[in-house]
């Protein structure tokens, strides 16, 4: 039963993509809608039954899902947040391949249902592969367009390390516990520990786009904007950090777990922090905010707070959802990608809606993904001042990237006038518009009782300290500060001028994507082909040499064949001939015709030698050495007498049958 | 029953090599239908096949050479029924499967059959010399497949595969006759064999003896550096040819290597279990990069048989270092499920590339490009073959290859981890294949490229339907393969 509410979506959104090709837009949506409410439907049952399934794959492998934890509170932001982002999708998107696209955002979702409900490695690594092929499908949805396959191929080849990390965790837990299941986890100790933690770090690591798989993200703006808005809040990235999270017990007790989680988080939380504040392209600024997000929160696990890291996860997808799909509205309505063709301050709904979405990203308060920030600052606090000072400094980064995506791209248009191309519809509108109340509602964790998301999750929430508010708060001051000034001075829309050269080396990922394609994927590639050269020419060579030998001593063999054993079974007949005769001759009892036979066998005894002599053994080494002499020719027309060859070897086998019967026995 | 299995297609081979007046529309339905007998048989024997059970079940005998101990006996274990039976579907799916036949019809169904018969025998065979003769029957008939029904340079192509596995079967003949020769008395039965563990303990000529025979193997299998014939067979046999060539014979030296070398060997192969795993490591990466390397769709795809294969072998040498428990269950299922893996999801590739060249007369992957548009079902099942090569859950080869590494990951962290790179470079190659052929652009002068043909879908829905099933529910499959992991571990402790 438990079963049905990842199979629902998975195979539902396969069934949409094959028949629903000829429908309109409403139909699309509705279908998809009701396939998401029966979803729900099962979704509230297991969710207040607390549900548990295992399906026997055989031996140690078992398919196992629960509810347990926080998995509740995020399989509910799954089906939230893909049936607002199917409904967008449906009404904005070109109708191009429409069924396709929402169909596959459906089975995307289905597969990081699979993955949250997962309580066992196998069922994780699932989980983990089939959100990778379902967002490689996504991001070459414009499959036409070459770029858009490999930017598919670079997202699932990054995320695709990420999940051979899980696969050498599964390893070591086999050899550690001799099982798979997340309970038995903690029982690992040794060499299985470490590197069942470090497998999952890697995973976590790359699905999340940390430093260094970070530039992945950014291929994967290939895809539609709506495929971006599900699978940077509730699918796909999130499932980097939801893995630490629902595992983090065990990893805690990995003792370099914790700093290196830390300072991989906070390090991309700050640089992407900065790559977002420069740069030039709404989409891509999303992005790099998503890894220094997503930054904030491995750093949270690492300092032992998984709750604090899971309440930032669920305000956070909310936020990052609704500015995805006003960004796709912005894209529509100006066909650019660069936010300074944007301003678009007269969409008055998703405007606003645009707005308070950036508020939330800047970590304003009262916005809740101020106060979850607020709680990955305290969680810090707890390990250090320094860590707690680092994220708070990401807090106001992210200030500056959120205002300034919400001035550039809501902000008043310098234009005088101009017609929009695609201004924004109803759906649109009210998908928007929901998030964005749903963002503000979030705003109630402020004021509700402290452990109200320690309920919700089942996951501790770390005590803060007054100062660490302070300092956020200062720090996200300065950073609207900022933007402020730069608005001021009219430079935080310019594109051109050595500042926005310098912004735009910094936006590409800090280079990252280079080095790596110098020194990865190039390299890589130059090996591959000076491996198949090698391969053809050399190593096939050697066997080529060998087996114009082998060809020769085959040649050989067939004349020893023909001459020297026929010969010798001739005479073997011949003498067998003559012995029965003698028998008969025996039987006869006739001794005079007796010794008539044995004159005669002597008689052919001796012909036969000699025949065999002269026209077999004499004739094999004459021909033995013709057909050296003659190999090369004899190597072109090969293939004509090859039975002859076969059984030739085949005698040369029994041959040395019957020596080593002779030898061993 | 398992005699039948493979007497049938036999004279079916005969008779399509005696009797050529058939009516010509009825010579394929009709070598369908023969080639459907062993399928249907060896799923009888599979219900009456009881994990719990003794070793090998179903056992068939009949005196052959008494004076040396050699006899025609059949039998199966949780290992060889599941290949007997992809086997039997493979041919199916291969005699279905349209093919220029230049007229010769009957005789390439003739040699299919015989190839059929003498394929399933091979893994049915319970005595060392009928497990031979198979072996070298298999190459005739793949033989006279590449060489009559090839394009390319077929003649030659053939003659290199023949020659080249020859020599392997050779030198294998000699670790065969070391094996049955070293006990009390001459003996070709490997149940004697596996039971008595005649070499066990006799330093160098068991050494000697397991050289022979996993070089035998490794040739057929291949592993790196004696690999180099299955790239030109493959690229100039037919279609359906190469489906058989890497779904099923290269199978044999893989399961050689389980049936021959480890069973009756174990202790000696246990200490030496390591350098094969050293080669299968070799085997794997250096397939994966060469394969990545081609430009050539057809040999991009030869050379991942080549890192597959290198998975199974993995799979069993852990086996041959863990010798028993966990690990060394998971090692033999999963290197068993590869094979079965490995020979639908290739052999449906192979099929592929036959509607490509019977469509472009080509292979060359520049040549294509955004084929999805006009041949949608083709795109489809690449797509699905291609993801299950790579280990996409949810398809066969995914079950496979989590086994075989979790299972190397207990007892050889090292060789796993280097393969591990294997399967990164598999996903890159195959993405990169795809995106070249069936996505993007399609270029001007590609011409005509009709959709699929009934006739080339249903084979190749018959390999990627199992595909998905034992992706999903695989317990069918790997509860009978660890029963007999853990029955031949206790056997030969």
């Amino acid at each position: 039963m438990l079963a049905l509410l990842p199979a629902l979506p998975l195979l539902g959104g396969l069934v949409i993509w094959g028949a629903g090709n000829r429908w309109s837009r409403s139909a699309l949506g509705t279908v998809a809608v009701s396939l998401l409410t029966a979803t729900g439907v099962v979704l509230g049952w297991a969710v207040t039954t607390g549900a548990r399934s295992a399906f026997a794959w055989g031996g140690p492998l078992t398919v196992t899902l629960a509810v347990q934890g926080p998995v509740a509170a995020m399989l509910i932001l799954v089906v939230g947040i893909t049936a607002l982002v199917v409904v967008y999708a449906a009404a904005h998107e070109e109708r191009g391949g429409l069924a396709r696209l929402v169909g596959l955002l459906i089975s995307f979702a289905g597969a990081m249902l699979l993955l949250v409900l997962s309580a066992d490695l196998l069922t994780l690594m699932i989980g983990f592969e089939l959100t990778a092929v379902c967002s490689w499908g996504l991001i070459a949805h414009h499959w036409r367009d070459t770029a858009a396959g490999s930017s598919a191929a670079h997202a699932f080849n990054a995320t695709r390390t990420g999940s051979l990390g899980l696969l050498v965790a599964a390893g070591a837990a086999l050899a550690g516990s001799g099982s798979l299941q997340f309970e038995s986890l903690t029982q690992l100790q040794g060499w299985p520990a470490q590197v069942f933690a470090g497998g999952i770090l890697l995973a976590a690591v790359a699905k999340s786009a940390q430093v260094p798989f970070a530039p992945w993200l950014f291929s994967a703006m290939a895809g539609p904007t709506s495929v971006s808005a599900l699978l940077h809040s509730a699918t796909m990235v999130a499932a980097g950090v939801w893995t630490l999270i629902r595992l983090a017990e065990p990893l805690s007790r990995v003792g370099w777990f914790a700093p290196v989680t830390m300072i991989v988080g906070l390090f991309t939380a700050l640089a992407g922090g900065v790559v977002a504040a420069v740069h030039p392209r709404a989409k891509h600024l999303l992005a790099a905010s998503t890894s220094a997000q997503y930054g904030l929160m491995m750093a949270a696990v690492g300092a032992g707070y998984a709750g604090a890291a899971m309440i930032h996860l669920l305000a956070h997808a909310v936020v990052k959802a609704l500015l995805f799909l006003t960004a796709g509205v912005a894209l529509s309505a100006t066909e650019s990608d660069r936010l300074a063709d944007h301003g678009l301050a007269r969409l008055k709904v998703v405007a606003v809606s645009a707005w308070i979405g950036a508020m939330g990203l800047a970590t304003i308060p009262p916005l809740g993904a101020a106060f979850s920030k607020e709680q990955i600052v305290a969680a810090l606090g707890q390990v250090s001042t320094i860590w707690a000072v680092l994220g708070a400094v990401a807090g106001g980064l992210s200030a500056v990237y959120a205002l300034r995506f919400a001035w550039l791209g809501f902000g008043p248009d310098h234009r005088a006038t101009r017609d929009l191309h695609h201004p924004p519809g109803p759906v649109e509108n009210v998908t928007v518009g929901l998030l964005a109340a749903v963002a503000l509602g979030s705003g109630a964790l402020w004021v509700l009782p402290h452990d109200i998301s320690s309920r919700v999750t089942g996951l501790e929430l770390p005590e803060g300290a007054a100062w660490e508010i302070v300092l956020s708060l200062v720090l996200v001051a300065l950073g609207a500060a900022y933007v402020a000034l730069r608005v001021r001075a009219s430079t935080l829309r310019r594109t051109d001028g050595p500042a926005a050269a310098a912004d735009g080396q910094l936006a590409d990922w800090l280079g990252l994507p280079a080095l790596i394609r110098h020194t990865i994927v190039d390299p890589g590639l130059s090996v591959a082909a000076a491996a198949a050269r090698f391969d053809s020419t050399v190593v096939d060579a050697g066997v080529q040499a060998a087996a114009r030998r082998g060809l020769r001593m085959a040649a050989t063999v067939r004349s020893v064949d023909q001459h020297v054993v026929d010969a010798g079974v001739e005479a073997a007949a011949r003498a067998g001939q003559a012995l029965s005769r003698v028998w008969r001759g025996v039987a006869d009892l006739n001794v005079d015709r007796l010794v008539q036979q044995a004159a005669g066998l002597t008689t052919r005894t001796g012909t036969t030698s000699a025949a065999v002599d002269a026209g077999g053994v004499d004739g094999a080494v004459e021909q033995i050495a013709s057909t050296v002499g003659t190999a090369g020719t004899y190597l072109r027309r090969t293939h004509t007498g090859l039975a002859q060859h076969y059984y030739a070897i085949v005698a040369a086998g029994l041959g040395v049958t019957v020596l080593l019967l002779l030898l061993l026995r | 029953m398992l005699t039948a299995a493979i007497l049938i297609p036999l004279l079916g081979a005969l008779g399509y090599a005696l009797i050529p007046r058939v009516p010509t529309g009825m010579l394929r339905p009709v070598a369908i239908a023969v080639a459907t007998v062993p399928l249907l048989l060896l799923i009888g024997v599979w219900t009456t096949f009881d994990p719990s059970g003794p070793l090998f079940q179903a056992v068939e005998s009949v005196p052959w050479i008494p004076t040396v101990g050699a006899s025609f006996t059949l039998g199966v274990d949780g290992i060889a029924l599941p290949l007997a039976v992809m086997t039997a579907l493979l041919f199916i799916a291969a005699i279905a499967f349209p093919v220029e036949d230049d007229g010769r019809l009957p005789a390439y169904l003739a040699w299919m059959l015989f190839l059929e018969a003498v394929s399933i025998g091979l893994f049915l065979a319970l005595d060392l010399l009928l497990f031979y003769v198979f072996f070298d029957l298999s190459l005739v008939g793949m033989y006279f497949l590449i060489a009559r029904w090839g394009h390319g340079d077929p003649k030659r192509a053939a003659m290199k595969f023949f020659l080249y596995t020859l020599i392997g079967s050779l030198v294998l003949l000699l670790g065969i006759l070391s094996l049955a020769l070293a006990g009390e008395a001459v003996t070709f039965d490997l149940r004697t064999l596996i039971d008595t563990q005649p070499l066990a303990g006799q330093g160098l000529r068991a050494g000697l003896t397991l050289f022979a025979v996993l070089f035998g193997f490794a040739i057929k299998t291949p592993l790196v550096p004696v690999h180099t014939w299955l790239p030109a067979a493959h690229v100039d046999a037919p279609g359906p040819g190469s489906t058989i060539l890497a779904g099923v014979l290269l199978k044999m030296g893989v399961f050689g290597m389980i049936r021959i070398a480890y069973a009756p060997m174990a202790d000696t192969f246990g200490r030496y279990a390591i350098w094969l795993g050293g080669f299968a490591v070799l085997s794997i990466i250096w397939g994966a990069l060469v394969a990545l390397g081609q430009t050539d769709m057809k040999r991009r795809i030869a050379y991942t048989s080549i890192t597959h294969m290198g998975y199974s072998v993995l799979g069993i040498a852990v086996a041959g270092i863990a010798g028993a428990g966990q690990a060394h269950r998971l090692a033999i299922a999963g290197a068993t499920l590869e094979m079965v893996a490995h020979g639908l999801i290739t052999g449906a590739l192979f099929l592929i590339t036959g509607s490509v060249w019977s469509r472009a007369h080509g292979y060359e992957m520049s040549r294509f490009g955004g084929l999805a548009s006009k041949a949608p079902q083709l795109t489809g099942a690449a797509m699905l073959a291609s993801f299950a090569s790579l280990g996409l859950p949810g398809l066969a080869g995914f079950v496979a290859e989590f086994q075989i590494f979790t299972g190397a990951l207990a007892v050889a962290p090292i060789l796993a981890g280097l393969a591990l790179v294997g399967v990164l470079l598999t996903a890159a190659l195959f993405l990169q294949m795809l995106q070249q052929v069936f996505l993007g652009d399609t270029p001007a002068d590609l011409g005509e490229f009709p959709e699929l043909a009934t006739r080339e879908l249903i084979p190749l829905v018959l390999l990627l339907l199992p595909v998905v099933i034992i992706g999903i529910a695989p317990a069918f499959l790997i509860d009978p393969m660890s029963a007999t992991a853990d029955a031949l571990a206790t056997m030969v402790s």
